[in-house]
């Protein structure tokens, strides 16, 4: 009797497990690999989906739709009317917004869903593309893989040697209502070929502020990771009379190790950071004789003036657009925190007014394995 | 049976007796003759196909119809077999002749003689089939309880090694020798098991896996709860750690207890190759243990649920495999491992040659025909041959029977919940193992309760001279198994 109780209580237990609802096997999916949205020229939004087609009969592998509606789900309604399959917002790899799009306020709304749905992939990469969203979802180059894995791996790939950045979803959400920064996110451009063009930083409210070029990214990247993948730099090498000879003097170089410490503080009426980097360096390339063993320091600080005048350019762009992709806000905040408490809602504003001292020391640690 | 029959003083009435207890037994031998030694006719009856033929011949017959210089005055004294004693009752002796003895009725005596004249059908001692081992001995027991308690005490000479034998079966009295080292021994374990052995009533215990069904601790259970084995070296090692071993005659697999779950992912080949090796191999049954139970059903889970987890590279290829696929991941999984069971089950009950052939054309069937019709997925057989590869790294039988079960439990738990459900079923599994006991002693040590002296043995196996003790779930009374042996090198 008691058995039977036990048995009967678990099958209760059990049947009341919400598991069966929601399921839908594989082959009945359609999987959105990647997701767009745009606006067309009479301000109208446009949602564009792509999604691998699981069919021996189809001709073309990946499917890709572009509709118009007012919000994610209504999308999703609309594509569920086109798609074989129920289409799943649980596999999405690039999220992709229109330019134009990004130009406008408040965009980052449409994103509610995303956030707010737990099936929803959180991990799909933020992309800016440069022009008609159509153009980058219906481009496929026959010598790549479905246009989503190509963009995938692009960006993955791009971001190990630091030529852009790789913001998830999930990233933008917290660059979004961090209050002591603003977001960054991959920039793409089509010509021919799909092309990684750098970084897009965004206002605080996510509009468009500039685009910095895959040559600054890095710059970036070390201040807000330090050093993650690969960092090679490159510079000329000033002597004065770069000639016109067609072998410019050019010198490249890894960065091995970054170590920065930056400390915040409140003087005189505004913020000032202080951003002192130590960077341990490897010469992978130079393209003009210098007697390394002797002259290294001057070297040295060659790299140093080069990687200063890079930040200086870097961070008076930003602080005249009144973006802080650096998170400067952050050291703010942990380090003079009673001024912060009263200026945290205008960050940005407050960030234009700040001094930033970027003070790099180089060393180098290796130069090849030439002599 | 009866009112007990004393024996008559006259042999006719005796052997009057003894044609109406045997009835249509055409096997059963009377021989009457007159012996030189005694006064009146004297009687041999024995059962023809359980006897020694030579041994009747040349230790009973011969002596006593030429006795020669002979001058003894007892009939014992003539016999040259090793073991005889006298009977006075008819209960006794039908007994011993169903046992194999032969008896010596004697005219005017109203006690009857048996000698042990055993010689049933007998196989050689083989090297196990179901436990074959690299480096460990060939000798498997046999079907004869002397033979193999023989075997085992080869591998313990020694005093301490104690036998009890009780007789279980109203109609095949069978005898059941349980074994132990009587100061390793611990005396409330004994006593359990030997409480439940005489609480059996039955007709007749056949074989050793029906007496471990009699005595378990929980019939309820897919898991085995004694290890039965066939190799004497590995009993022996048992008994050393303090454990218990009960031999059904008959049957050539010996019953172990009290076991826990980790001691069927054990090998004696372990304990022979090199540490790191063996503990090597010990991981990966454990691996093999999670992947027998639990791939098919997350394969269902994943499939049906949460595709979300896999790679997107993988669930591209997924996909695709699964286009052509008409049914629902559940149900093929379903189709592929009932075939795997089949052929399993067919190849093994199969003679060898036949056996063969089913492998062929299941692996023709599952590897290609299959996939190529579309009926089943690519992913679903490499799913399948997996799980298949991993039941079989297994040691012990009777485990990888269980997982086998439980592998259909966890997929249909799978394809009702998802994930959820596979984590309900090894919630479930966990609970089980640890409420599980095994003559009293708990199955889940030294996991749980954690034992972590035990560890030295479980996930590694760490160098024998490590290993000082016996290991605590087997509740040995006398816990030192060995001395410092650790070698120092340069012969110190």
């Amino acid at each position: 009797m008691r058995k039977a109780l036990h048995i009967l209580l678990s099958i209760i237990v059990l049947l009341s497990l919400p598991g069966c609802m929601d399921r839908i096997d594989l082959e009945d999916a359609t999987l959105s690999l990647m997701v767009g949205l745009d606006l067309n020229e009479k301000n109208e939004l446009l949602y564009y989906v792509s999604s691998p087609v699981f069919n021996r009969e189809a001709k073309v592998k990946s499917e890709e739709y572009g509709i118009r509606a007012e919000s994610l789900r209504q999308a999703r309604g609309r594509f569920d009317e086109i798609v074989s399959g129920v289409t799943l917002a649980g596999k999405i790899q690039v999220f992709c917004v229109g330019k134009r799009l990004l130009e406008t306020p408040d965009w980052f709304r449409l994103m509610d869903v995303v956030y707010r749905d737990a099936r929803f992939s959180v991990n799909a990469r933020m992309v800016s593309f440069d022009g008609p969203v159509h153009d980058l979802f219906h481009s496929s180059p026959p010598t790549k893989p479905r246009i989503a894995l190509h963009l995938t791996k692009l960006i993955d790939t791009a971001n190990r040697r630091n030529v852009t950045v790789k913001t998830t979803m999930q990233e933008l959400h917290r660059q979004m209502y961090e209050k002591g920064m603003t977001p960054s996110i991959t920039k793409l451009d089509k010509n021919k070929e799909v092309k990684v063009m750098g970084t897009a930083l965004l206002t605080e409210k996510g509009a468009f502020a500039t685009l910095i070029s895959g040559d600054e990214t890095p710059y970036l990247q070390m201040l807000l990771h330090g050093k993650i993948g690969e960092i090679s730099l490159s510079m000329p090498y000033p002597d004065g009379q770069q000639d016109k000879k067609i072998v410019k003097k050019r010198i490249s170089y890894f960065v091995k190790g970054v170590d920065k410490k930056i400390k915040a503080t409140y003087v005189d009426g505004r913020f000032q950071f202080d951003v002192d980097m130590k960077l341990r360096v490897s010469i992978s390339e130079r393209q003009f004789p210098f007697d390394m063993e002797k002259d290294y320091v001057k070297m040295e600080k060659v790299i140093e003036k080069e990687i200063l005048h890079e930040y200086q350019k870097l961070i008076t762009k930003c602080q005249k657009l009144k973006i802080d992709p650096f998170g400067f806000g952050l050291y703010a905040r942990a380090h003079a925190y009673p001024e912060w408490k009263k200026i945290e809602n205008d960050w940005p504003n407050t960030f234009a007014q700040a001094t930033v001292r970027i003070v790099p020391d180089v060393t180098i640690k290796g130069n090849g394995i030439v002599k | 049976m009866g009112p007990i029959q004393p024996i008559a003083e006259q042999l006719d009435e005796n052997i009057r007796l003894l044609q109406n207890i045997f009835t249509m037994t055409p096997d059963l031998v009377i021989r009457t003759f007159e012996s030189t030694f005694v006064e009146g006719p004297v009687a041999l009856v024995y059962l023809s196909g359980l006897v020694d033929k030579s041994s009747i011949n040349n230790n009973m017959l011969r002596p006593l119809l030429n006795p020669g210089e002979h001058t003894s005055t007892s009939i014992f004294d003539l016999l040259s077999v090793g073991a005889v004693s006298t009977v006075y009752d008819f209960g006794a002796v039908e007994e011993e002749i169903l046992q194999g003895s032969s008896v010596l009725f004697v005219e005017g005596r109203t006690e009857a003689l048996v000698a042990e004249t055993h010689g049933w059908p007998q196989r050689a001692v083989e090297d196990p089939q179901l436990e074959a081992s690299l480096k460990g001995a060939h000798q498997g027991f046999v079907e004869t309880d002397i033979q193999n308690i023989a075997l085992i005490r080869r591998y313990i000479p020694n005093r301490e090694l104690k036998i009890k034998q009780f007789r279980i079966g109203a109609r095949g009295r069978g005898k059941i020798s349980v074994m132990y080292m009587d100061d390793i021994i611990n005396p409330d374990v004994l006593k359990e098991l030997e409480d439940r052995i005489k609480m059996i009533d039955i007709d007749a215990v056949i074989n050793t896996g029906e007496l471990e069904e009699l005595i378990e601790d929980n019939p309820w259970s897919p898991f085995p709860q004694f290890v039965l084995t066939e190799r004497p070296d590995s009993v022996a090692s048992h008994l050393l750690q303090g454990r218990i071993a009960v031999i059904v005659d008959r049957s050539p697999s010996v019953l172990v207890g009290p076991t826990t779950f980790a001691s069927f992912f054990q090998n004696v080949d372990d304990y022979s190759t090199r540490w790191p090796v063996a503990t090597f191999i010990r991981l990966l049954r454990y691996l093999a243990f999670l992947v027998a139970t639990f791939l098919p059903a997350t394969y269902i889970a994943l499939v049906s649920f949460n595709y979300e987890v896999i790679p997107i590279d993988l669930i591209l290829s997924v996909g695709e495999s699964r286009e052509r696929v008409p049914f629902p991941p559940m149900l093929e999984a379903m189709l592929m491992e009932l075939t795997l069971e089949m052929l399993r089950e067919a190849g093994v009950r199969l003679p060898a040659p036949i056996g063969q052939t089913v492998g062929i054309v299941g692996g023709i069937v599952i590897g290609n025909a299959v996939v190529q019709a579309g009926v089943v997925s690519n992913i679903m057989v490499i799913v399948v041959a997996f799980t298949a590869i991993a039941s079989f790294i297994i040691p012990n039988y009777d485990m990888a029977s269980a997982l086998r079960l439980l592998r259909f439990v966890m997929m249909g738990l799978a394809a009702m919940f998802g994930v959820v459900g596979i984590i309900i079923g090894l919630m479930t599994l966990i609970g089980h193992l640890i409420s599980l006991e095994s003559l009293g002693v708990p199955y889940g040590s030294p996991l749980a309760p954690t034992r972590f002296s035990d560890w030295k043995d479980l996930f590694v196996r760490l160098p024998l001279w490590n290993m000082k003790n016996r290991p605590l779930s087997a509740r040995a009374r006398q816990t030192k198994r060995q001395g410092d042996n650790r070698p120092q090198g340069d012969g110190q």
